[in-house]
């Protein structure tokens, strides 16, 4: 089976946002709970590279604070990154089951694999 | 109202244009399973469509008046790319953020602390952003090098 085209964090961004579309500062603050801190400029330019894969799709929606109308980045998965999501974690499935099912691969206490 | 049909693959697109505006409209990918047709609009103006009952914009610049409107004009020194990319949402969480502190802060020496604060995060958001245009440009033309250096070591 082919290797993931995605990276983890590509594939934790493309998780969080499986089930419904998210603004770019919801998507920022999960990512921050899960340990990824990232800065607004470098999460963006990261959305804007699933985006230029066709992973996800990107707009703008509009709110206004005090008279001034502020337009909200917000994400949705594309059926390509959908397919894709399905397949990074079908591989990591039939992985783990054959790393299950040979007893010649063991992973002791410290993590090393033998 | 004229109404026109097009046939359109995935991965081609219809350009509309005048003399100051232009409309992108590109079709990037269909779904036949789930029924869907993801479409993307590029404009380079504040463009609404409606979709139902929510509005997308294609453009999105906040329209700003007061102080975050001098953080506009640093835009103008970064690439398109980048300015779309980076600057652009950055830039509209970053006013969000400045309006809502400007609301809470009632004091005068609050509001004197979250103007200081945000010339500082500008300052960060400045060099972040002109760090990437650096890094993009610098790596493409030092791509380009090792990609000539290669292509005469290989003709030698």
């Amino acid at each position: 089976m082919a290797l993931p085209q995605i990276t983890h964090l590509q594939f934790l961004i493309l998780d969080l946002i499986r089930m419904d579309d998210h603004s770019g500062r919801y998507i920022r603050e999960r990512l921050r709970e899960e340990g990824e801190k990232k800065s607004a400029p470098s999460f963006y330019q990261l959305m804007a590279r699933l985006q230029d894969g066709g992973y996800v799709t990107g707009w703008y929606e509009a709110f206004n604070i005090d008279g001034q109308t502020i337009k909200e980045r917000r994400y949705q998965l594309t059926p390509k990154g959908r397919r894709v999501l399905r397949e990074v974690r079908k591989f990591y499935a039939e992985r783990g089951a054959e790393s299950e099912r040979n007893p010649h691969v063991a992973v002791d206490p410290e993590g090393t694999i033998s | 109202m004229i109404t026109r049909e097009f046939d359109l693959e995935p991965g081609e697109s219809i350009v509309f244009e005048t003399e100051d505006e232009f409309y992108r409209l590109a079709v990037i990918d269909i779904d036949e399973e789930s029924e869907e047709i993801l479409v993307e609009i590029t404009s380079n103006r504040d463009l609404e469509v409606r979709l139902g009952d929510r509005t997308h914009l294609a453009w999105g610049m906040p329209e700003c008046f007061g102080y975050p409107r001098f953080w506009v004009w640093f835009s103008l020194i970064l690439s398109h790319r980048i300015r779309h990319d980076v600057f652009t949402p950055t830039y509209n969480e970053f006013v969000e953020d400045y309006l809502l502190s400007k609301k809470q802060a009632k004091h005068k020496w609050e509001k004197r602390w979250t103007t200081l604060v945000f010339q500082v995060r500008t300052l960060v958001m400045i060099f972040t952003c002109l760090k990437m245009q650096v890094g993009g440009t610098l790596g493409y033309y030092v791509r380009c090098m090792i990609a000539m250096l290669w292509l005469n070591s290989w003709r030698d």
